[in-house]
């Protein structure tokens, strides 16, 4: 338990803050008035930045795995929180700025709740304990036995064949269709690597603890604990970020919000289960955050974060490939410059980006792999 | 009568419209399918024109089971929306715009399954609650407040409606007694002493067996087996001992095979195999692990003595009436069977799928002639032994039956405790 714990926090916690402050650091060199009040702050920016800290480590991985294959654990390992590292020293000036902000967003929760009356601290106390008792009551049954169960379903073993396979050959190829001689795993179909990776990136942390990457007879095995994490943790992240929009409407209606949302067995089953869902729709919703902040803002650094998380939609599954190509398509149609030329300019650096962050993956597919896999959805 | 009695009253009357409605949803996505045309379309609870409407092509927001009751308030938004698009802003189009391309999407290609139809399930959410927000801002705070806890009532009234559903993945992932998890059968397979190991196994699209065992797999898919698989995909009988040898030589013992796989595969031939050639040695959970059998079945058939023993159902001189596991399985197959005496009837046996576990076995009543100036074989009363039931002609001919050839010894092959016995010996027919 204690091995997931540290790679949790070393992967969803240190390198996603790492992320974030870089991202908060080009924010703030963006022209613009007052940070706080200008759409898209630096405490929302470091909110979805909890979300990026796995997929930029699957995405640098893959490269990493195409580029420089058949290195050593050990090799990936630096590789990676070497980038990491540099982004950190990159934002490593936002510390402070980020620190600033969330004090100022304390004292002015803080100030609000003194000037309440009695009965206004007691519902504000009672709501955020309720909240928190959910919050505690949820991680306590999650941690303490639903994560031990193994995994069994079969898209998300699926997965995980081929991200052990990605570990045990350290490459990343394009072929008509996936095959390990080694145990005869074969996938016919069109699998996106991100989430795969993410195992990949566990069995590669493994081997510094020592633990095996194997579960061989042994079904109580924690090499995959982190993988099998993912999908609660991007549910959690996108009931935050749905709480969040919420809330600054009406506190109530957040609350309405997350019973709407878990009232469908659907998605309350992501919070329990283990499948890429969540992982895919969490940089689904965002991307439409950032589609809608770059109308707000007509700074190149939103159009960034809008194609990051574009490409990083379609990094997760074929679905967020066709909305990212959506999004592309809304971007152009409707952003408000009247210049073709512009225009063109924009969807084109869009577009870079999307290839960037995780397009390219279906120009090689296209090329070099199952070429017309991704048609198989299209029958 | 006042404006604001008349909002009242025409919001009482879309309250009840609503429900209305809503209570004719679930009667519809509710109901059983009694008509099927995939079983995909079993799974994925579309199985009727109307489920196929409302859990399918419209899932998005009629899928209430999966996906909440209250998306469905989005048409209605969206025509609000709609009236008042001269004051909508840029970004809210070009929000409208990548949200209907997305739903068409999934609504189009992705309606059978509700994994892809909860893709736009937060964003849907938000959007109806802000939305509504901004629809009810200039209205009475109690109506407001009204609206949203209509809403919450939905919400809670659809948990409690598929409660049991709820209840049910609660129990199998924070109880790890009630989990759904093969370990046993995963364990025996990872054993080192089970042979040498290195003994492969026939799957059809288990990616269990790769994450968690040492065994190689053979999948359906994989070319090297392709000659394999075309004879099992036969429909009809075909070679049953080609297979086996044609496994034997690939050097696969098992084959772990869902209970999924025996109802769809439709493959008669994958069924007679499963029966005759091998023998089902774990069973749970949905999993179904097989040995193979050290020889062929048809090697023990071909010997000497083998009596021929004419079978039917039920009644004496109704062989139209074939056994419904001879139908199901080909007619062939392995069974045990005991023999038990009724004063009417006389002897008859009593016969049992030995594939199936002991809860769900079969038991299926033959009645059989017995004639014993032809029979050189005696069976006793209340013996068990195995029987091999090939039919001789898939017939339904008025007098035509099935028959059943005996075998000699009973048991087969190295199966401990095989003695063997020649024909025409009493007592000869040995026990399981």
């Amino acid at each position: 338990m204690i091995s997931f714990l540290i790679k949790f926090f070393l992967t969803n916690v240190l390198f996603s803050l790492a992320v974030g402050l870089a991202l908060v650091k080009f924010n703030q060199t963006s022209s613009g008035c007052d940070h706080r009040k200008r759409p898209l702050s630096n405490l929302e920016l470091i909110l979805y930045s909890f979300g990026l800290g796995p997929v930029i480590t699957a995405l640098f991985l893959y490269f990493l795995l195409m580029i420089v294959p058949g290195q050593g654990d050990l090799f990936y390992f630096l590789i990676t929180t070497a980038f990491f590292l540099f982004l950190f020293y990159m934002g490593r000036k936002s510390i402070p700025i980020a620190v600033r902000e969330c004090k100022q967003g304390v004292a002015s929760i803080a100030a609000a709740f003194k000037k309440s009356s009695a009965q206004g601290k007691a519902t504000h106390i009672a709501y955020w304990l309720l909240i928190v008792v959910i919050l505690f009551v949820f991680l306590y049954f999650f941690l303490g036995s639903t994560l031990h169960i193994p995994m069994e379903g079969h898209d998300i073993l699926a997965y995980g064949n081929i991200g052990k396979m990605y570990y045990s050959q350290k490459s990343i190829s394009y072929e008509l269709k996936i095959y390990n001689k080694e145990n005869g795993f074969i996938f016919t179909g069109s699998p996106k690597p991100s989430f795969s990776l993410l195992l990949t990136w566990e069995m590669i942390l493994n081997n510094g603890f020592g633990i095996a990457n194997k579960s061989y007879g042994d079904t109580r095995a924690v090499f995959d604990l982190y993988f099998r994490s993912i999908s609660a943790y991007y549910a959690l992240l996108i009931i935050f970020i749905q709480f969040l929009w919420l809330y600054g409407k009406n506190k109530y209606l957040a609350l309405l919000g997350i019973l709407v949302l878990l009232s469908g067995l659907r998605f309350f089953l992501t919070l329990i289960n283990y499948h890429l869902d969540t992982y895919r729709m969490f940089f689904l919703l965002v991307s439409w955050v950032c589609l809608y902040y770059t109308f707000k803002r007509k700074d190149g650094f939103v159009l960034f974060v809008f194609g990051m998380f574009s490409g990083f939609t379609a990094f997760t599954h074929l679905i967020g490939f066709a909305v990212a190509l959506l999004n592309g398509a809304a971007f152009g149609l409707f952003m408000e410059e009247s210049s073709i030329k512009v225009r063109l300019k924009k969807s084109i650096q869009f577009l870079a980006l999307f290839l960037i962050f995780g397009g390219l993956h279906y120009v090689l597919e296209a090329l070099y792999g199952a070429r017309f896999g991704f048609l198989t959805y299209f029958k | 009568m006042k404006k604001a009695h008349v909002t009242v009253l025409i919001l009482v009357l879309l309250a009840i419209a609503a429900s209305l409605m809503l209570r004719q949803v679930y009667v519809v996505i509710d109901q059983a399918d009694k008509t099927v045309g995939s079983v995909d379309e079993l799974t994925a609870e579309i199985g009727t024109p109307g489920k196929r409407l409302l859990n399918g092509y419209l899932g998005m927001f009629f899928r209430f089971k999966e996906l909440g009751n209250i998306n469905w308030l989005l048409f209605p938004l969206a025509l609000w929306f709609f009236i008042t698009a001269k004051k909508r802003e840029r970004f809210h189009l070009a929000l409208l715009f990548v949200y209907i391309g997305s739903s068409l999407l999934i609504g189009y290609k992705g309606y059978y399954n509700s994994r892809y139809q909860m893709t736009l399930l937060p964003f849907t959410v938000t959007a109806i609650l802000l939305l509504m927000w901004e629809l009810l801002k200039d209205y009475n705070r109690y109506l407001k407040t009204a609206c949203f806890m209509l809403i919450g009532v939905l919400a809670l009234y659809n948990i409690y409606h598929y409660s049991d559903n709820f209840k049910f993945f609660i129990d199998i992932k924070t109880e790890p007694e009630k989990r759904h998890f093969p370990d046993k059968m995963l364990a025996y397979l990872n054993s080192p002493e089970r042979d040498t190991g290195d003994t492969g196994v026939f799957v059809i699209d288990s990616p269990i067996l790769h994450y968690y065992t040492n065994r190689k797999g053979h999948d359906t898919r994989d070319v090297n087996i392709y000659h394999i698989t075309r004879m099992i995909s036969r429909k009809g009988q075909g070679k049953r001992t080609a297979i086996f040898n044609s496994f034997k030589l690939s050097n696969i013992k098992y084959l772990l095979l869902t209970k999924f796989d025996l109802k769809t595969h439709r493959s008669k031939m994958l069924e007679e195999f499963v029966q005759c050639e091998s023998e089902l040695i774990r069973n749970a959970h949905g999993y179904c692990l097989y040995r193979m059998r050290d020889t062929a079945l048809d090697f023990f058939g071909q010997k000497e003595g083998v009596a021929h023993i004419p079978v039917w159902q039920k009644r004496k001189k109704n062989p139209k009436r074939m056994a419904p596991l001879l139908r199901r399985f080909s007619y062939k197959g392995t069974f045990e069977f005991e023999v038990k005496r009724k004063k009417k009837v006389g002897r008859h046996m009593v016969v049992r799928n030995t594939a199936m576990d002991k809860e769900g076995r079969q038991v299926m009543n033959l009645g059989f002639e017995m004639n014993r100036r032809k029979l050189d074989i005696d069976i006793p009363v209340g013996k068990t032994v195995y029987f091999a039931v090939e039919a001789a002609a898939v017939s339904h001919v008025e007098g035509a039956a099935a028959q059943v050839r005996l075998q000699q010894p009973a048991c087969l092959g190295s199966e401990p405790g095989c003695g063997r016995k020649g024909a025409g010996q009493r007592d000869s027919v040995g026990e399981r």
